[in-house]
């Protein structure tokens, strides 16, 4: 009997352990990473989780430059937002080359890239990283308990950050996977036409600027959205309407360019430090005071948002060979872009915004690899208006003019010579060459506003849209190297799209490829 | 403790140069930009990389391994026994790296430009585990014996670490970060076990097993049941001699794997950045917000599973002096757990830990060992033991189609390269490279593939389509070895021993990643700098890097001595009226020599991708042991 009896009060304790198997619920326990009751829990939480989704297009990731990007797969340097911008607006243009061996970093300004090309897949990521997570801080934010005014301000900061992602797919890719906040994370989207996405973007942009949650010019908080991004995004889009769907939109532009020329904004004439001209303030480490012409930039900052991507990418990308580092405000530069001769052609002496590096360079590119072929840039440099470097010389200030009203502008002017009306577009273009220092013109042609508006944003990443809107990108206008051969050829016509990526077509059945592409 | 950044840097730097330059940074060599400053894209001196005033690294780390084990017979029931086991594993280290402002690796460092920065970090482990089980076995009727054992085991892991950085020069903070996370895994398990006069023999267990990594699919089954024939002890055996063993086996079960990913990779979570160069404007005053972001996440994770089917022989002749063991056997895994691209846009990041799909591994194994010589004075035992494998992937999940697979293989070089593609109908890790053209001296043509796609005319041949596109690379080797082999022999004469062994591999092919990022022409003389290259650049004289060549992909099939030991021990002397000591002293040499065609450093890399620069180390140990 007393050894049954020990036999079950051994079992019996057995089985208090059991017991412990509720110890498999756990809950994460590292102090900075927890579940959503955890954290989102003021408003203090919320305009922290809105900065994360600006953090998206600042940075490869979240613990700095040198740390691991949030993408996986990829050089976290080359993978960030605003570089994949560049590769795929600027240097597949006259614009720029880049001479690295990066493998296929040729391949954008040769106009050969293929369906696995991992600089495609890595902006492609990119883009639609910054949807969902737009997507998911919309979802979570209504969550919270905070001021109604406060949250639809960000709900809408949100929207407008998911409409810019769009609108670089809608442009880039055309037919493109497309989820909004109703779908849970973890849906296989569908793919959207690129006319079907239109629709939404417009009605989207259309019903942000209608809510007005946004700020205005003179109340938006340094690196947020106001409601002049909104309507400049929609004015991009109505721009390009005829790309994206065959129906030009040109009226419907000019509206809103209208109502956004009524926002207060300005060109920025008058130098301000006195040792730049007005139109290089734009573009310097403290061009985050530039709030009379820059609409909405992405933030750069050379101690607390680095990256090797945005503008810290663009000035050390340009810098190289015999150019001064010091003088441009960084340590050393990785000696890569160029400028075909083409562009540099563009220019007079007196323009103000011819701000290259041509003393120990060549014009002529015979060989991509060679940085001292093509005159290089010195228009982003990382030093403020007084003369000053910035903070850092391994990490630039300089902020990226993502939206500028020297492009409204333009923009104007584009609308009237399709025929708007109810726009100066022929004032606004004279402005904008005013202020660069060039002589006034009578009237307006296609050329001259396609060459305006390369010497105007050059490497802002609007070239190769423009190019496709004037019908000049695949065939009409060729540029050293373009298609791989010395004086460029004419390429296929369906290069006007990138492919939809390999990687993302095996993860997705349902994506179809862009024609064109095998 | 060693800077590993040395021995690359070592490679890469310009063997022209002398170590030393008085004109140079900290008196060594350093190159300079056409300016005059330090050329931050330059090769770093090596030497320099270990002078121990311009950097150091130090840790101090202790641990404490223990285990208690209580083993219980019920007095009067002694057929029952109780096992309880506790153990833990306490390990505490700490640590300081740091490195010197002013020194070339800190001019190099974007974070540093030349401040310097010292790095303090802390790492604390508390792994700790119960295990409990029952077992009763009992023989009734001198002929059947049953056991019966039920258990369940605990364990707990859990770890905290600090890291907090910051610049020498004015105490910029790289970051300041803590980690923790912790892991259960609990399970439940019993056996029994049946054999009948010790010819016939069946065991069944059944395991619950459940972790916290999967939340939503915590818990797996995994039965097995194996039979048993001992043939040897069968009445008609009886009078052959020879043979001495003779027994067939059979089994089938189930496994499962967790072990891949973080602890909590099924959670929504949200991470606080704290690292300062990744804030953001908080957009007043000179105030930054350390954003809060939403990491990417699996939901549905659950076990990987693998079935296995096995039948096997064991054979014994001459009272065992001769033993062969075979087993052939096919193991299926189903929700294989890989790090894959999900679809864009269907989660908040582009790669995640994901149950991808399916492989089956087919293949047998065969165990000699024989006893050659046994004599008084002397013996000499050799063992051999073989095994074939063939692996394949059976099914994808990740994709509907039976396209072209899933990339995988990350190189280093170029980026976001990979070299190796998983297919269904091919082996895990096999290589999908472009196949390389070479000229009539067999050298290999930079850039010049085979064209193997294009359309295929009327009697199913491919017309080279005349561009060299993805589809033109093609599914070749594998990296993991057809063909294992271990042997070891051992020999005694008198007091001496003798032992050596070792092991081969067949089959098995390596990408030379050493080789394809350091052998190309280009960039030799670039942005002011002289860079190095390896030897064997002189025979693929590439002008540009070819990463997807299959050049880079070598027979890595070895052979390879691992351990000779020769061993002396002294006649046992009397320490005092009971006892008595033993004295043994002995050589060993480790890693002796490896016979193979691969030409990169060592063809022995799981995965099949070498990124090595260092050699293993040939070890020469001298030993004494003293018993008593």
């Amino acid at each position: 009997m007393k050894t049954i009896k020990n036999i079950f009060g051994v079992l019996a304790a057995a089985a208090t352990l059991t017991a412990c198997v509720g110890d498999l619920n756990v809950k994460p326990i590292d102090p900075n990473a927890n579940t959503v009751d955890k954290v989102l829990v003021n408003e203090q939480s919320l305009n922290a989780y809105i900065s994360g989704v600006y953090l998206g297009f600042a940075t490869s990731g979240y613990y700095g430059a040198n740390g691991d990007a949030s993408i996986s797969g990829l050089d976290g340097g080359a993978s960030q937002y605003i570089r994949g911008l560049y590769h795929h607006q600027e240097l597949t243009t006259d614009e720029s080359v880049c001479g690295w061996n990066d493998q296929t970093i040729k391949n954008f300004h040769w106009m050969n890239w293929t369906t696995d090309d991992t600089f495609i897949y890595a902006f492609y990521s990119r883009i639609f990283m910054q949807v969902s997570v737009a997507n998911e801080f919309i979802r979570e934010a209504r969550l919270i308990n905070a001021d109604p005014a406060l949250l639809n301000r960000f709900v809408d900061e949100a929207r407008t950050m998911r409409a810019l992602a769009y609108y670089h797919a809608i442009d880039c890719f055309g037919n493109v996977p497309f989820l909004t906040d109703t779908d849970i994370v973890g849906t296989t989207p569908q793919q959207i036409s690129r006319a079907d996405l239109f629709v939404w973007l417009e009605g989207e942009l259309k019903d942000i600027i209608e809510k007005g949650n946004l700020p205005g010019k003179d109340n938006v908080a340094e690196g947020h959205v106001s409601m002049g991004a909104a309507k400049f995004l929609l004015a991009k889009l109505y721009l390009n309407a005829g790309v994206y769907t065959g129906t030009e939109r040109w009226q419907d532009c000019a509206n809103v360019l209208k109502d956004l020329m009524d926002d207060g904004y300005s060109l920025h004439k008058t130098s301000v430090g006195g040792k730049y001209s007005a139109y290089q303030e734009l573009f310097l480490a403290d061009n985050n005071l530039r709030t009379d012409e820059i609409i909405f930039s992405i933030q750069q900052d050379g101690v607390y948002t680095t990256s090797y991507g945005v503008t810290n990418y663009i000035i050390f990308a340009s810098t190289g060979g015999e150019m001064d580092p010091k003088e441009i405000g960084i340590s050393s530069g990785w000696g890569g872009l160029r400028m075909t001769p083409e562009f540099y052609k563009k220019f007079s002496d007196s323009d103000s915004r011819k701000l290259f590096y041509t003393a120990t360079q060549q014009e002529s590119i015979d060989d991509i690899g060679e940085f001292s072929n093509g005159y290089a840039f010195m228009k982003f440099l990382n030093r403020t208006s007084d003369g000053e470097p910035g903070k850092e010389e391994g990490f630039v200030d300089t902020d990226f003019p993502l939206m500028r009203y020297a492009d409204v502008l333009l923009m104007a002017a584009e609308c009237q010579l399709h025929g708007a009306t109810g726009i100066d577009g022929l004032a606004a273009f004279n402005e904008v060459r005013t202020r660069a220092g060039v002589s006034t013109v009578s009237t307006l042609t296609a050329d001259l506003i396609l060459d305006e508006r390369a010497r105007e944003l050059y490497q802002e990443c609007w070239r190769r849209s423009d190019l496709i809107r004037f019908d000049k990108f695949v065939s009409g206008y060729n540029w050293q190297w373009k298609g791989n051969v010395e004086e460029g050829k004419d390429v296929e016509s369906y290069r006007v799209l990138f492919p939809i990526p390999d990687s993302d077509r095996l993860a997705n059945s349902n994506l179809k490829q862009n024609e064109g592409y095998k | 403790m060693p800077n590993q950044g040395a021995i690359s840097a070592a490679n890469h730097y310009d063997p022209t140069k002398p170590v030393f330059d008085e004109n140079g940074l900290n008196g060594y060599s350093t190159w300079l930009d056409k300016k005059g400053n330090t050329n931050t894209m330059a090769t770093l001196n090596p030497v320099a990389l270990l002078d121990p005033t311009l950097q150091s690294n130090t840790a101090n780390s202790a641990r404490f391994l223990g285990n208690a084990q209580i083993d219980y017979k019920i007095h009067g029931f002694e057929d029952l026994r109780l096992n309880l086991n506790l153990g833990a594993d306490l390990a505490k280290s700490n640590g300081q790296n740091m490195t010197k402002e002013g020194s070339e690796a800190s001019y190099h460092n974007t974070d540093q430009a030349g401040g310097g920065s010292k790095t303090l970090y802390d790492y604390t482990r508390r792994n700790t585990t119960l295990e409990f089980y029952a077992d009763y076995s009992h023989t009734f009727a001198e002929k059947h014996f049953v056991d019966f054992m039920a258990g369940y085991s605990w364990q707990h892991f859990w770890s905290n670490n600090h890291n907090h950085s910051w610049r020498i020069t004015d105490g910029k903070e790289f970051s300041n970060k803590e980690g923790k996370g912790e892991l259960y895994l609990i399970s439940f398990f019993g056996r029994a076990n049946y054999s009948f006069a010790d010819r016939y023999l069946i065991t069944a267990t059944l395991r619950a097993d459940g972790t916290s990594r999967f939340q939503n699919n915590k818990w797996g089954i995994f039965p097995s049941v194996a039979l048993g024939w001992n043939i040897k002890n069968e009445p008609f055996m009886k009078n052959v001699q020879k043979l001495s063993t003779l027994k067939f086996r059979a089994s089938w079960g189930e496994t499962g794997q967790q072990e891949v990913g973080g602890y909590y990779d099924t959670f929504a979570q949200f991470l606080s950045i704290n690292t300062p160069g990744s804030y953001y404007f908080a957009g007043n005053g000179d105030n930054y917000v350390a954003p809060i972001v939403a990491l990417g996440y699996s939901a549905d994770l659950k076990w990987e599973t693998t079935t296995t089917y096995n039948v096997g022989l064991d054979l014994g002749f001459w009272d065992d002096r001769f033993t062969a063991s075979v087993d052939a056997y096919k193991r299926d895994t189903r929700d294989i757990l890989n790090f894959i691209p999900v679809p864009g846009l269907s989660n908040l990041t582009n790669m995640l830990n994901t149950n991808i799909g399916s492989m089956t591994n087919m293949g047998f194994e065969v165990d000699l060992n024989a006893v050659l010589i046994e004599k008084r004075d002397m013996s000499w035992t050799f063992g051999i033991n073989g095994a074939y494998n063939k692996n394949k992937v059976t099914k994808l999940t990740a994709s509907d189609e039976n396209a072209a697979g899933i990339e995988t293989g990350s190189i280093s070089g170029g980026t976001g390269n990979n070299v190796q593609l998983i297919q269904v109908g091919y082996p895990m890790r096999t290589f999908y490279l472009y196949q390389q053209v070479y000229d009539t001296q067999g050298r290999p043509i930079n850039g010049v593939y085979v064209d193997r796609a294009g359309a295929v005319d009327v009697d199913g041949n491919v017309i080279p389509d005349g561009q060299i596109t993805k589809d033109d690379k093609f599914m070749t080797h594998h990296a993991d070895p057809d063909v294992t082999l271990g042997f070891n022999t051992s020999f005694t004469w008198k007091n001496w021993t003798a032992a050596l062994s070792g092991h081969a591999s067949f089959g098995n092919w390596v990408y030379n990643n050493a080789a394809s990022d350091t052998e190309m022409l280009a960039d030799l003389w670039t942005n002011s700098f002289v860079g190095n290259r390896l030897a064997s650049a002189r025979e693929s004289m590439f002008s540009q890097a070819q990463y997807l060549s299959d050049y880079y992909l070598q027979d890595g099939s070895f052979l390879k001595l691992d351990n000779f030991t020769l061993g002396y021990t002294f006649p046992q002397f009397q320490v005092d009226k009971n006892r008595y000591a033993v004295l043994n002293v002995f050589g060993t040499v480790q890693n002796i020599c490896t016979i193979t065609r691969y030409k990169g450093m060592d063809p022995e890399v799981y995965g099949g991708i070498d990124n090595n620069m260092y050699p293993r180390p040939r070890t020469f140990v001298l030993g004494l042991k003293f018993n008593f």
